[in-house]
């Protein structure tokens, strides 16, 4: 056992999202009795109320920044952090909810809320990496657990984490799972996807959404005339894109290379 | 026809039925085999371990994945490291794994890959000890599938050395009857398997038959690509715009060099798990195709989409030769087949050459 002060001094913060991407630490049922050896988690809210101020050895942040109090908090979670990582859709991109990005937040607000007047938040969600420095991303929506874990352990070695350029598809043929898009026609997000999910929808016979975001290098174009081979409107091709990862850059520009932009309020 | 029981010699060779298949297989599991073969799942095949013969599907041609991974399997542990001790532990295992029904390009897939791991000055220890008893019961081709281009690259539809034991589906005679498989003995671990099983001494008109259905087969190939000079002529083209061209429609995805029967490149992880005790060392399927594959220190070989595409290509019509003597395209079709942006490197390699 490992003296509390000599352990790496761990925390977890949550800003725009659905705390989905905090969870999966909650899951790390059998792991986590190994981990109280090494790592002392000395802030996440959602594990426990009993939370201590930095400064943070390793800080893991999930949540896009959308409003004033998000951007405070961001600026005092980076002063008090010396690792800072990223996690999730939310945090590395903005998430689901930056789809107002691409709307008008007037026409929303009245949309969604009796009292539009009571909200009070940018008009965009952006990842944290538009507002502060960040020294690393885990991709996911939600996270996988395991590359939590690595990077956990990675920053334990004093190692760099593991980070692959593979896309879905290559999870795919590790499974042998028959290719949709060769097979079914089905315009699957997995070609220009990253891994990190192992293939999961498409283990289930769905294409993919594209919820660990764009693969390295992925060519959005060629893409977007498959999914015209196969019939799809361009509607359908912008809410594809625009399905949980919209905001990232990859995914939005094709979309913006062929709608005209809404003008936003 | 005179009946005839196999004595089990090198170059044997008999007329049997399909339930003959069925001995076989079993008998590689009475000696410790675990037996794979294609079977047909959601239409497309896949090597799976077989029960029975009768799981087997003979009309997949190549199977989806080849069935690279039983000797070199797309993770495996390299050594074990215990983090208190300082020891290194390293397990390798020999592994009994029987191939029924690989095809002739495989077969030369699987030479090219022994080429990489045993044929040069250090040897892979890990390969060897999955290649050290693998039992080949090779079934010559009598169908081309839509991709196939195994005459082109000289590696099919026939094949003629490197088995235990080959098949070579004759029909029925006159089209009738039962159906009749030319049984070849490859040597004498195939010997072993045939003593004992019962057929009709094969004639010279069996031979015939075998022949004319494998130039049938070879002529039925819709996919050609004229391999003469190819290496210079890939050499020069190395800024033919074509490459351009395909690289637009290509997503990148890298699925080609995944199913690919000769990719043999790899990457070596290390694996720790919370206790921080035990470190794994582990190597994975790796691919030119990957963006980081090419990424050093300060930058990357290959930045762009085209010369990752270009590298796969070249490597397997044009560089290959230079490192290993033949090519590393046995025209299984396998990366035509499953690019889902219909990107076809025997009509890159045509383009490129000039023939088309």
């Amino acid at each position: 056992m490992t003296a509390q002060a000599d352990k790496l001094k761990m925390a977890v913060f949550k800003f725009t999202s659905c705390s989905g991407c905090q969870t999966p630490f909650l899951n790390m049922e059998t792991e986590i009795l190994d981990l109280a050896d090494h790592v002392d988690i000395a802030c996440f809210a959602m594990a426990s109320s009993a939370t201590r101020p930095g400064p943070y050895d390793l800080t893991f942040v999930e949540g896009g920044i959308s409003c004033e109090e998000d951007v405070r908090r961001i600026n005092m979670v980076r002063q008090e952090s010396k690792i800072l990582v990223g996690i999730g859709n939310c945090a590395v991109y903005g998430g689901p909810q930056a789809l107002r990005n691409f709307m008008s937040l007037e026409d929303l607000k009245r949309t969604v809320y009796p009292q539009p007047d009571l909200i009070h938040c940018f008009p965009t969600c952006k990842g944290i990496a538009d507002y502060v420095p960040v020294d690393g991303f885990v991709n996911g929506c939600p996270v996988d657990q395991g590359h939590l874990q690595d990077y956990i352990v990675s920053v334990l070695l004093g190692k760099s984490p593991e980070v692959s350029s593979r896309s879905v598809c290559l999870e795919c043929k590790m499974k042998e799972n028959i290719c949709l898009i060769v097979a079914e026609g089905v315009a699957c997000m997995g070609v220009v996807t990253g891994a990190g999910c192992g293939a999961l929808c498409p283990s289930f016979d769905r294409g993919c959404y594209g919820c660990f975001g764009p693969s390295a290098d992925p060519n959005l174009n060629s893409f977007a005339n498959l999914c015209r081979e196969l019939g799809l409107t361009e509607d359908e091709i912008n809410r594809k894109l625009r399905c949980i990862v919209n905001n990232a850059k990859a995914f939005r520009e094709e979309v913006e290379r062929h709608v005209p932009q809404p003008v936003k309020g | 026809m005179p009946r005839k029981v196999m004595q089990g010699l090198a170059g044997e060779d008999a007329v049997v039925e399909r339930t003959v298949f069925n001995d076989i297989v079993t008998g590689l599991q009475e000696r410790g085999y675990t037996v794979y073969g294609t079977v047909n799942e959601k239409g497309a095949g896949i090597f799976r371990p077989l029960g029975d013969a009768g799981e087997f599907s003979l009309r997949c041609t190549g199977g989806t994945m080849p069935p690279k991974d039983l000797w070199y399997p797309p993770f495996e542990t390299l050594f074990t490291y215990d983090r208190q001790t300082g020891e290194f532990h390293t397990d390798i295992e020999e592994t009994r794994h029987a191939v029924f029904g690989i095809r002739p390009c495989d077969v030369h897939a699987l030479l090219a890959l022994d080429e990489v791991f045993l044929g040069g000055e250090y040897q892979d220890p890990y390969y060897r000890a999955r290649r050290v008893d693998l039992p080949l019961i090779v079934f010559n081709c009598v169908e081309a599938g839509d991709t196939c281009f195994c005459s082109s690259m000289g590696t099919g539809p026939g094949l003629d050395h490197d088995y235990d034991l080959l098949i070579t589906d004759l029909g029925r005679s006159n089209g009738e009857g039962s159906e009749r498989f030319l049984l070849e003995v490859g040597s004498s671990r195939g010997g072993e398997l045939a003593r004992g099983l019962r057929g009709e001494a094969a004639v010279d008109e069996d031979y015939q038959v075998k022949k004319r259905r494998l130039q049938e087969t070879a002529a039925g190939e819709r996919i050609t690509l004229n391999t003469g000079d190819l290496p210079r002529l890939m050499h020069n083209g190395h800024d033919h715009p074509y490459w351009r061209e395909v690289t637009d429609k290509c997503f990148g995805c890298a699925n080609c060099t995944s199913v690919c029967p000769t990719c043999y490149c790899a990457d070596i992880f290390d694996e720790t798990d919370f206790s921080l005790r035990e470190t794994r060392r582990k190597r994975r399927w790796s691919w030119c195709f990957l963006v980081e594959f090419g990424a050093v220190h300060g930058g990357n070989f290959r930045e762009e989409r085209i010369d990752r595409l270009r590298q796969f290509m070249q490597h397997k019509l044009n560089f290959s030769m230079g490192q290993y003597g033949f090519f590393h395209c046995v025209g299984c079709g396998r990366c035509i087949v499953w690019c889902p942006a219909n990107i076809d490197i025997a009509q890159t390699g045509r383009v490129i050459r000039g023939d088309a």
